[in-house]
């Protein structure tokens, strides 16, 4: 087994599996490109402590069969060890989602988007304002309009 | 969770000021946030935005939480609290609105105008009518490509279609009563804008659905009208005077009387090549359609025959003697008999693949045409059950017992009930998405209407699917 250096933007040097850089869907296509190669590869885009997230979740996935599975799309449900894993602060996990859209990490984007999806769920608006730390700018007038145009949801 | 961290901060306002100003220092550096100014949420979001940072010093047990402390005097900083919608790329928040149920991105749609942009996003809700509901119809598809700014209206249709559900659901409709008939009103068919009906009173009468207006009066028959079918060009009628009348829907005159029938004509079914009838003298006659000869006389029911549909030149009956069959209508061949009704048959209608039928037994039995199987018995009726209409889902029932019934196909469960909606035997009901109509000895016709107040415009079921008349031939 071969193993792969990875670059953070910070300058850190991670060692990692090939089969574990792998899950990045960037990185393998920059294998593939380059070939066997001993300089690391460079990440401009990922810190060393997002990297070091990153790593960690690739390594527990990197036996997980590659699926193209549409079909679960709407459900937000989490394994257990993913949901342990993404129990970080927000800035945390908005680097991590940024991370793994970066890297073309398909699965780490979803559980991070089921994530932020979960934050979301089943709360009052003023609850999500709280929770994202979101200023209400809309004029009463809109809100009214938006009322109107949900009267729908709300008759049931 | 972060929603707990940021919603205990707030009680820590007053230690939180100490980090205020670097933080605001520092966030001026970041350029994203730089953007969040131009937007105009920068000023407001200052005054609260720290308030994660306190909390994640108390909890110094927690290490991620150190780790974003410590970064919090660099200069590439950012607060814990993110707006994730609205500083994530628009694919990725997106993605996370993909995530949530239909009633969960309502909600977040007051939450800012950003995040109302992203709620209302057109792929986001063809996404979620297209999980609920499936693809739009051809037709639909139709009426979308000709119209570009109709891609917008997912959300509305999906708006409307959970709204008319719900409707349904809980039997929430206003009624609406059409009188005009001068005796019982046999037999009824309404589209978009018109109910046709038949009565005792030997006249075919067209009335605007939504004013209940009497548009015109046919005279033809001599006796009671007992059936009739429409589709854009042709109406067929049926009689106790035994013949079958064609009508054109552009002139509305009779076309062509078809005789040979040696009793009242009790049911009709046709498109564009065949006309078929029944009658009480136990015999079935096929027509061609274009010139009005007769074709063939399909015969072995013992008994009157109450009710005919055909689709795809196979043709199913129902009997006063009890039984269904099914006719290959180019050869006259009896391909099957469905027994287990106890007694005679009043009404029957078949999509091809499923036959349902109502019975002087009180009960409504879905049979699988393939096999001659009954899988399902739906019982509840107390009186013969007189009229029946299906589509994919529902069940709609009419009986002698003055009531109408909903049921679900799948499970047979009944729905709704509508007790003595009528005062007197019901003849005929029929329904679409938004409406049942039904009449009645009472001279009444009925409407239900589910669909008040919502747009159904870009409703996009085929509007009378068991009975779907196919286009008009050229």
């Amino acid at each position: 087994m071969s193993n792969v250096r990875l670059l953070s933007s910070d300058n850190e040097e991670f060692v990692v599996q090939k089969e574990v850089a792998e899950r990045s869907v960037l990185i393998k296509n920059m294998l593939e490109d380059v070939g066997e190669t001993d300089s690391a590869i460079p990440l401009p885009n990922v810190t060393a402590k997002v990297l070091k997230k990153v790593i960690e979740w690739c390594d527990h996935h990197s036996s997980d069969p590659v699926t193209t599975d549409e079909t679960e799309r709407r459900t937000t449900d989490i394994d257990e060890w993913d949901q342990k894993f993404m129990e970080v602060d927000q800035e945390t996990l908005f680097d991590i989602i940024l991370a793994a859209n970066y890297l073309d990490i398909k699965p780490l984007l979803d559980v991070g988007c089921k994530t932020v999806a979960n934050m979301i769920k089943g709360k009052t608006a003023e609850e999500i304002r709280k929770i994202f730390n979101i200023v209400n700018d809309f004029t009463p007038e809109e809100e009214a309009q938006i009322r109107k145009e949900n009267e729908w949801a709300e008759d049931r | 969770m972060p929603s707990t961290k940021s919603g205990l901060s707030f009680k820590h306002t007053t230690l939180l000021r100490y980090f205020k100003k670097s933080a605001w220092r520092d966030r001026l550096k970041s350029p994203p946030l730089v953007n969040r100014i131009d937007e105009g949420f920068y000023q407001n979001n200052s005054s609260k935005s720290l308030t994660p940072l306190l909390i994640t010093l108390y909890s110094s047990s927690n290490l991620s939480s150190m780790d974003s402390l410590e970064r919090s005097s660099t200069p590439s900083n950012e607060v814990q609290a993110i707006d994730f919608l609205t500083e994530l790329p628009v694919e990725i928040s997106q993605l996370v609105l993909a995530y949530c149920d239909p009633d969960t991105v309502v909600m977040a749609s007051y939450v800012s105008r950003h995040w109302y942009m992203l709620c209302n996003d057109t792929p986001l809700w063809k996404t979620i009518y297209q999980e609920r509901y499936g693809l739009p119809t051809n037709l639909s598809l139709t009426a979308f490509s000709m119209n570009t700014m109709a891609v917008r209206n997912y959300k509305r249709m999906y708006q409307s279609k959970t709204l008319l559900e719900h409707r349904w659901r809980h039997g929430k409709h206003q009624t609406h009563c059409i009188q005009g008939h001068g005796d019982s009103i046999y037999c009824v068919q309404f589209d978009k804008t018109k109910i046709v009906t038949g009565s005792r009173d030997r006249t075919i009468k067209f009335w605007d659905i939504s004013s209940g207006r009497c548009l015109r009066t046919l005279l033809g028959h001599h006796a009671s009208v007992l059936c009739l079918k429409y589709n854009d060009d042709w109406l067929v009628s049926g009689s106790s005077d035994h013949s079958v009348l064609v009508w054109s829907m552009h002139t509305f005159q009779v076309v062509r009387r078809l005789t040979g029938h040696s009793s009242g004509v009790l049911d009709v079914s046709f498109d564009q090549d065949y006309i078929a009838s029944c009658s009480k003298d136990a015999t079935i006659r096929l027509w061609h359609a274009k010139t009005g000869q007769p074709l063939r006389t399909l015969r072995g029911h013992r008994g009157p025959v109450n009710a005919i549909q055909f689709k795809n030149h196979q043709l199913v009956s129902a009997s006063g003697d009890a039984t269904i069959r099914l006719y290959d209508m180019k050869t006259g061949r009896c391909l099957r008999d469905f027994v287990g009704h106890s007694r005679g048959l009043a009404c029957i209608q078949f999509d091809g693949a499923s036959i349902v039928s109502g019975s002087n037994d009180n009960d409504i039995k879905v049979w699988n045409a393939h096999t001659g199987l009954c899988t399902l018995t739906l019982t509840g009726h107390t009186g013969l059950v007189r009229a029946m209409d299906f589509d994919q889902h529902k069940i709609v029932s009419a009986s002698y017992d003055e009531s109408i019934r909903v049921w679900c196909r799948h499970t047979g469960a009944c729905l709704l009930i509508y007790p003595k909606c009528h005062s007197s035997w019901i003849f005929d009901v029929m329904f679409d998405n938004t409406k049942i109509v039904s009449t009645s000895q009472d001279q009444k016709i009925l409407i239900m209407d589910f669909g008040h107040g919502i747009d159904t415009q870009l409703l996009v079921d085929p509007p009378f699917p068991s009975r779907l008349l196919p286009p008009p031939s050229s």
